[in-house]
C-alpha cells in the first residue's frame, strides 16, 4: 500500500473512525484501524464488534493494499504532524510495517494483519431503507438520547427505540424516571421497530451536522442498523429484547396545566442548578399557582434561591419537586418559545411539550420527599 | 228512574269486567317479573368470580401498592427488584390503573 493524503483530511478521518475502536479489548486487531485502498481513495474502518465506523477519503493511491495500524498512536501522531502531504507506505519486505512520511518527518509503525480484522456489523441486502434529513435526524436523536438509561441493568432501556409507522418516524427513550418522545413525518415505508444501542446514538449525533440539509440513509434489518452520511457509514448491532409499552405511561389527562416562556424557565433552572448541584440534592420546588410558577431551591450549606416565572395556569394549584438535571435535559432541547407543563399530581409524571406541538414530549417523574 | 238505575248497573258491570282484566294482566306481569328475576339471578351465577372482581382487584392493587412502597418494582420489566433510584414510571402507571 502506498498513498498520499493531506494531513488535515487524514487526521479528521482518523479522529472520526477511532471512535469505534475497542479501547479495552484483549484482541490487538480491535485496537486498530483498518486502512485499505479502494477506487475512490482510502477507506478507514474500526469496530468493537458491536458498533463500527467506515470512513472514505479521497487520496492519491500509488499502490493498492491494506494494513491495520494501532488507532491511538496513529491518530495522535497524525494530529501532531504539520499541514503537509502525508505518505503512508508499507514496507515491501514486511507488509505489516508502515513508513509514514511528512516533509522531513519519518515514522515507522508496526501494524497487524488486515485479513484478521473482524467484519463490521452489516445489514442484509433486503433491509428496510428510509431517508431522513441530516439536521432533522440530529435534532430528533439529541432530544431523545438524553433519556436513554446509562446503566446496563436493563439492556433494552440502554437503547433508543426507533419506530416507523406508515409515514411517522418515532424515537423513544426512557430510563424509568423520564421518557422522551419525538416523531416526524417521512415518506411512507414499511413498519419497523428497532432498539439502537445508546453508544451508537451518541456517536451518530457527533457525526451528524445540525445545519446540513443532506439526506441520511438508514437501513435496518432484524439484527443490525446502518447510517450512511457524507462518505461515513456507521453500523451497529441492535439491542435484542422487547421495549416496554411506553404508550401506557403517557398521561392522557391533567389536573394542572401551565404555559410558560421556555427560555425564562430554562434560565431559572440553570440558576437553581448552580445552587443545588453543590448541595448534592439536585431538587427544585415548583409552586404552580394562578399566575405562574414559583421556583425555589435550597441547599443547607450554601443558601436558597427563589424565582417566579409568570405564565398561564389552569386547574388546581400544586406544589411539586423535581430533579433539576432531568428538567434541564428536557428544556435545553426545546427550541420553541413557549412550553406546556401538564401535571397530574405531585407523585405522577409531569408532561412537558412545546405549545401546540405534538411531535415532541418529555415526561419527568417528580421526586417524593418523605 | 228505572232506566237510570239500569244504566248505572250496566256501567258497573263493565267496570268490574275491566278491573278483572287488569287484575289478570297484573298477575301475568308479576309472574313475568318473578321469572325475569330468577333468570337474572341464574345468569349472574353462571359468571363465576365476576361479582367478586372489584374486591379481588382492589386487594391485588393494594398488595402491589404495598410492595411498591416497601421499595420494590412492580412493573413487568423489573418485578420484585429493589427500587434503588426512586420512583419508576412503569410502576407508577400500573398503580394509576
Amino acid at each position: 500500500m502506498n498513498i498520499l493524503c493531506e494531513k488535515s483530511v487524514l487526521a479528521a478521518a482518523l479522529s472520526l473512525t477511532q471512535r469505534a475502536v475497542a479501547l479495552r479489548s484483549p484482541l490487538p486487531n480491535l485496537k486498530g484501524i483498518l486502512l485499505e485502498t479502494g477506487e475512490q481513495g482510502l477507506i478507514l474502518s474500526a469496530t468493537d464488534l458491536e458498533f463500527g465506523i467506515t470512513c472514505q477519503v479521497e487520496t492519491k493511491v500509488i499502490e493498492h493494499g491494506s494494513v491495520v495500524l494501532p488507532a491511538k498512536i496513529l491518530t495522535e501522531f497524525v494530529r501532531k504532524l504539520p499541514e503537509d502531504l502525508v505518505e503512508l507506505k508499507t514496507n515491501p519486505e514486511n507488509p505489516l510495517q508502515v513508513h509514514i512520511t511528512c516533509g522531513s518527518i519519518k515514522f515507522d509503525l508496526s501494524g497487524y494483519a488486515p485479513d484478521e480484522f473482524p467484519n463490521l456489523p452489516r445489514v442484509k441486502e433486503d433491509a428496510i431503507s428510509i431517508t431522513v434529513n441530516e439536521g432533522l435526524l440530529r435534532e430528533m436523536l439529541t432530544q431523545t438520547e438524553v433519556a436513554v438509561a446509562r446503566e446496563d441493568t436493563r439492556p433494552v432501556l440502554a437503547g433508543l427505540l426507533m419506530e416507523v409507522e406508515k409515514t411517522k418516524l418515532k424515537f423513544i427513550a426512557t430510563d424509568g424516571h423520564r421518557l422522551a418522545f419525538r416523531q416526524a413525518v417521512i415518506p411512507e415505508t414499511q413498519e419497523l421497530k428497532a432498539i439502537i444501542p445508546g453508544r451508537a446514538v451518541q456517536e451518530l449525533i457527533k457525526i451528524l451536522d445540525p445545519d446540513m440539509g443532506e439526506d441520511v440513509t438508514v437501513k435496518v434489518d432484524n439484527s443490525n442498523i446502518a447510517f450512511d452520511v457524507k462518505g461515513v457509514a456507521l453500523s451497529s448491532r441492535l439491542v435484542e429484547g422487547k421495549y416496554p409499552p411506553y404508550q401506557q405511561i403517557i398521561p392522557t389527562d391533567y389536573k394542572t396545566a401551565a404555559v410558560v416562556d421556555s427560555a425564562e424557565l430554562t434560565a431559572a433552572l440553570e440558576r437553581a442548578e448552580i445552587l443545588v448541584r453543590d448541595g448534592g440534592n439536585n431538587l427544585v420546588k415548583f409552586d404552580v399557582g394562578e399566575n405562574g410558577i414559583r421556583l425555589s431551591a435550597y441547599s443547607q450549606d450554601i443558601g436558597s434561591i427563589d424565582d417566579f416565572i409568570s405564565g398561564g395556569v389552569e386547574g388546581e394549584p400544586v406544589e411539586i419537586r423535581f430533579n433539576v438535571r432531568l428538567l434541564l435535559d428536557c428544556f435545553r432541547n426545546i427550541k420553541d418559545s413557549e412550553v406546556n407543563i401538564d401535571l397530574t399530581g405531585e407523585f405522577s409524571p409531569c408532561m412537558i411539550r412545546p405549545v401546540g406541538e405534538h411531535n415532541y414530549l418529555h415526561l419527568v417523574l417528580p421526586v417524593r420527599v418523605s | 228512574m228505572e232506566e237510570i238505575v239500569r244504566a248505572i248497573e250496566d256501567s258497573l258491570e263493565h267496570f268490574y269486567i275491566a278491573i278483572n282484566q287488569l287484575k289478570k294482566e297484573c298477575e301475568t306481569l308479576r309472574m313475568e317479573v318473578q321469572r325475569l328475576e330468577k333468570e337474572n339471578k341464574w345468569l349472574r351465577e353462571q359468571m363465576p368470580g365476576k361479582s367478586n372482581t372489584p374486591v379481588a382487584y382492589k386487594e391485588g392493587q393494594d398488595a402491589l401498592a404495598r410492595l411498591y412502597y416497601e421499595g420494590f418494582h412492580i412493573c413487568h420489566m423489573q418485578y420484585g427488584n429493589l427500587r434503588t433510584e426512586g420512583d419508576c414510571l412503569f410502576c407508577i402507571s400500573l398503580l394509576k390503573k
